[in-house]
């Protein structure tokens, strides 16, 4: 039973497990590595244009920015619990913190949502029939601060949408219960990945939202 | 056991995310908000990868990969930004 | 478990079973390097067409042939599709997919899913630059420079840069498979420092591939917002900032020079060390030699900067780095010499490649060092000197040792040997083809000649003409391969298991090699290069 989900070219589970986990940690830094262009980009005018950037960053909302942040935070605490369950092989626990877990994942993207509508209200969302709007200076360099913003955070949205495929993935596999032993693995897995996205999102809120609050 | 720990790194957490947003509205524009918001930011990612991450209970190989990732994008905006201050 | 007939007819991995299916599906690291093989040889002659008529053009002084719109649309194919669609996966992708396992003792490489993967990804990138090509082409050349790619190209730029985003992340699950599987899969008993040098050279290479091509495909996905949405990053205008593409550009695109000449290097020092019969000199230097290369290879990337507006400080400092990539190289040419002065040299086509390599690369590294140069640089930049020097590295250099390797694993990649005589003929074609087809481009440069131009004055004329003769030769050194390789596939002499009476694990069975690689798993107990 324990040989039968060893891939054929590996010489026992063990050596899968250190194949599997190294290739994650590889993927997220290429992973980091994405994010980090876009990091480095937005730092280069920053420094070339602070005062415009500080000023665009106050049209953000501060307060729905600390809030995902503290969503995403304690989303990351309930997949690692998560992990610890299933660990325990405790069912019932695991599906619960599984449904915790996605339920913060929904709620910070219905946030972002929100806080996307409420700049597209204020025309700082230039799509559709909208043009960029800006009250402050400089209004074409602030709305290069904007377009950074939507890539940044929208490059982030589309991590945490497949994240939140992953959890449905998983939590339909918890429910089913067949061989239980293998889904901490997997639990492993998921769980490096949405803390992954957690710590780009702590990076982002504050390259973003801090900067001239 | 591993309860206790992750629940103490969330609390860590949430404070250092107080901390940052309570610089940021109090002290802004000025030096030391940048530099404690870049510190306690980098806390914040440490604390992740440690204990949600589980590095404290890994290999070496994982470790220096995980900092790999951080080390290149540092190497990327370091030489970037020596350019561009000194232009 | 099964212990029936199958164990007595020789199955091999290219007739285990022989089906579109079973081509298209498998999982078999051996089949897919073959679907890269076939793949990047397509394009591989596809640039080739596109210099061959840009050397045509170039034959006369005045722009006869092409308009000029036509011919930077040419070069542009031309450089796109090289780097791109050739060099960058030419040795890792084929001979890398097939030998890693191999050579470590491995049934396959870590995530073999991941591999097909790779090599769908890459066919759907060729994909889309085959259509840029019939929506117009481009003509912003390989490099896309902002802003004039973003802002004034009327070229078919987005669906290039959509192709080369997508071929990236074949590149970098390529290299995702290498890293994890030389970390984790090697057999008992061969520890690091007992590796080939082609190991430790993709293992570099595929690290410069996971740390620097996120970073590309990044750069190229905001030159496609750029472009179809106006965001300004690279719009001097709208408060952003040209320079800042090139940085990010060649964060990715000097390293990957080092991702196509690496892997060269680890071909020649198995090629030099089997026909020298003579262990490699000074293996633990060379392996810090590949490593220290992979690493400075990432600050350096400035000195393709230098006269663009980058600041005085910075092009010192990139200057210094880039002088410094020379120590490693030194080391390594140094040392593939010595390996050849204390051994017993025999001239097989592959040594014959192997040499070309080492002389074609002396020359590209050591004119490499006259660029570096920050005055010099501002006189020879963007001229033929420039063209020169990177095809001998990367022409001369990498594209050499690739048919190098390609020709010394040829028995253990089909069972089947070629025509030693016309191997010959064609190594040596394409040195003298390739020598007077770029040398005299130095001189061009060197006299002034700029890059990227149609037409030119009378003087440069006789230079020209030799060049585009030497291209000829040059084709003649690449098509023949084409021929007695094709030949030899179907109606070459049956090859042993180790023709050359190389050492290595992956010699050590039979050719062509079973699906799972190996009869018993192999142990190891010895350094690598056991020649006596």
């Amino acid at each position: 039973m324990a040989t039968n989900d060893v891939a054929h070219h590996f010489d026992n589970a063990e050596q899968q497990a250190r194949a599997v986990a190294l290739g994650i940690w590889v993927f997220l830094a290429t992973e980091l590595l994405l994010f980090g262009g876009l990091f480095s980009a937005f730092i280069v005018l920053k420094v070339q244009h602070t005062e415009v950037f500080s000023e665009a960053a106050t049209h953000l909302s501060l307060f729905l920015g600390t809030l995902n942040t503290a969503i995403l935070l304690t989303s990351g605490l309930t997949i690692f619990l998560t992990e610890q369950a299933l660990h325990a092989q405790r069912r019932t626990l695991a599906i619960g913190l599984l449904a915790a877990t996605a339920f913060l994942g929904c709620a910070f993207i219905g946030v972002k949502g929100y806080e996307w509508h409420h700049e597209y209200q204020q025309a700082l969302l230039p799509v559709l029939d909208v043009r960029f709007h800006y009250p402050g200076s400089a209004p074409e360099v602030a709305e290069l601060f904007f377009n950074f913003y939507y890539i940044m955070t929208g490059l982030h949205v589309v991590h945490m949408l497949v994240g939140l495929g992953l959890l449905a993935g998983m939590g339909v596999a918890v429910i089913r219960w067949r061989q239980p032993k293998t889904l901490n693995r997997r639990a492993t897995l998921i769980a490096l990945y949405w803390a992954f996205v957690d710590i780009i999102w702590v990076v982002l809120f504050s390259l973003l939202y801090l900067q001239g609050a | 056991m591993q309860w206790r720990t992750a629940l103490l790194a969330w609390i860590t957490l949430l404070l250092l995310l107080t901390i940052n947003v309570a610089i940021a509205v109090f002290m802004s524009d000025s030096l030391w908000s940048l530099i404690i918001n870049g510190i306690s930011t980098t806390v914040m990612a440490a604390i992740i990868l440690i204990f949600f991450m589980r590095l404290n209970d890994t290999t070496a190989l994982l470790r220096l990969f995980s900092l790999g990732g951080f080390l290149w994008v540092g190497l990327l905006l370091f030489f970037t930004l020596m350019d561009i201050y000194t232009r | 478990m099964s212990n029936n007939d199958e164990a007595n007819s020789p199955k091999h991995y290219l007739s285990d079973p022989w089906s579109i299916r079973g081509w298209l599906l498998t999982t078999d690291h051996k089949r897919i390097a073959w679907m890269y093989a076939v793949s990047i040889t397509g394009f591989f002659f596809l640039g080739g067409i596109a210099a061959l008529l840009i050397r045509l053009e170039l034959l006369t002084g005045p722009g006869d042939l092409f308009n000029s719109d036509t011919y930077n649309e040419l070069f542009s194919l031309h450089g796109i599709v090289m780097v791109w669609f050739f060099l960058i996966p030419s040795i890792p992708a084929t001979l890398g997919n097939f030998l890693v396992p191999l050579m470590i003792g491995a049934r396959d490489l870590a995530f073999p899913r991941l591999n097909l993967l790779s090599w769908y990804i890459y066919t759907l990138g060729g994909i889309f630059t085959l259509g840029a090509v019939v929506a117009g082409g481009v003509d912003t050349g390989w490099t896309f420079y902002t802003p004039f790619s973003s802002l004034f190209s009327n070229t078919a730029v987005i669906a290039a840069v959509t192709g080369v985003f997508i071929v990236g992340f074949s590149s970098i699950l390529t290299g995702l498979n290498f890293v994890v599987t030389t970390h984790t899969m090697r057999a008992r008993g061969l520890t690091w420092f007992r590796l080939p040098l082609f190991m430790w050279a993709n293992y570099a290479t595929s690290l410069i591939m996971i740390l620097a091509t996120p970073v590309l495909s990044v750069t190229l996905l905001l030159i496609a917002l750029e472009r179809g949405l106006g965001i300004g990053i690279f719009d001097p205008s709208l408060g952003g900032d040209p320079l800042l593409f090139q940085h990010l550009f060649w964060f990715y695109s000097h390293p990957a020079v080092y991702i196509m000449i690496l892997p060269a290097m680890g071909v020649v020092s198995e090629i030099v060390a089997c026909f020298s019969r003579n262990p490699v000199f000074g293996y633990t230097g060379m392996v810090l030699a590949i490593m220290s290369i992979a690493l400075f290879g990432f600050v350096v990337w400035g000195h393709h900067m230098f006269v663009a507006g980058q600041s005085l400080y910075a092009g010192l400092l990139f200057s210094f780095f880039s002088f410094l990539v020379a120590v490693p190289s030194a080391i390594k040419t140094l040392n593939w010499t010595a390996t050849m002065f204390r051994g017993r040299v025999t001239f097989s086509a592959p040594m014959i490649y192997a040499l070309s390599f080492l002389g074609l690369f002396t020359i590209g590294g050591l004119t490499g060092i006259f660029l570096a140069a920050l005055a010099l640089d501002v006189h020879l930049h963007d001229t033929y000197f420039v063209t020169a020097h990177f095809h001998y590295i990367m022409v001369g250099g990498a594209v050499t040792a690739y048919l190098g390797g390609l020709h010394f694993w040829w028995p253990k990649m089909t069972g089947r040997l070629y025509s030693e005589l016309w191997a010959r003929v064609a190594a040596l074609a394409l040195f003298i083809g390739f020598n007077l087809t770029f040398y005299p481009q130095f001189l061009l440069g060197y006299a002034g000649m700029p890059r990227r131009y149609h037409s030119y004055p009378e003087a440069f004329e006789l230079l020209h003409i030799l060049s585009t003769l030497g291209t000829g030769i040059l084709a003649i050194g690449y098509l023949l391969p084409l021929g007695y390789l094709l030949h030899s596939l179907f109606r070459g002499e049956r090859a042993s298991a180790n023709p050359w009476k190389a050492t290595g694990l992956e010699w050590k069975t039979s050719s062509p090699p079973p699906t799972h690689n190996f009869a018993t798993t192999p142990e190891v107990n010895e350094a690598a290069y056991g020649y006596q």
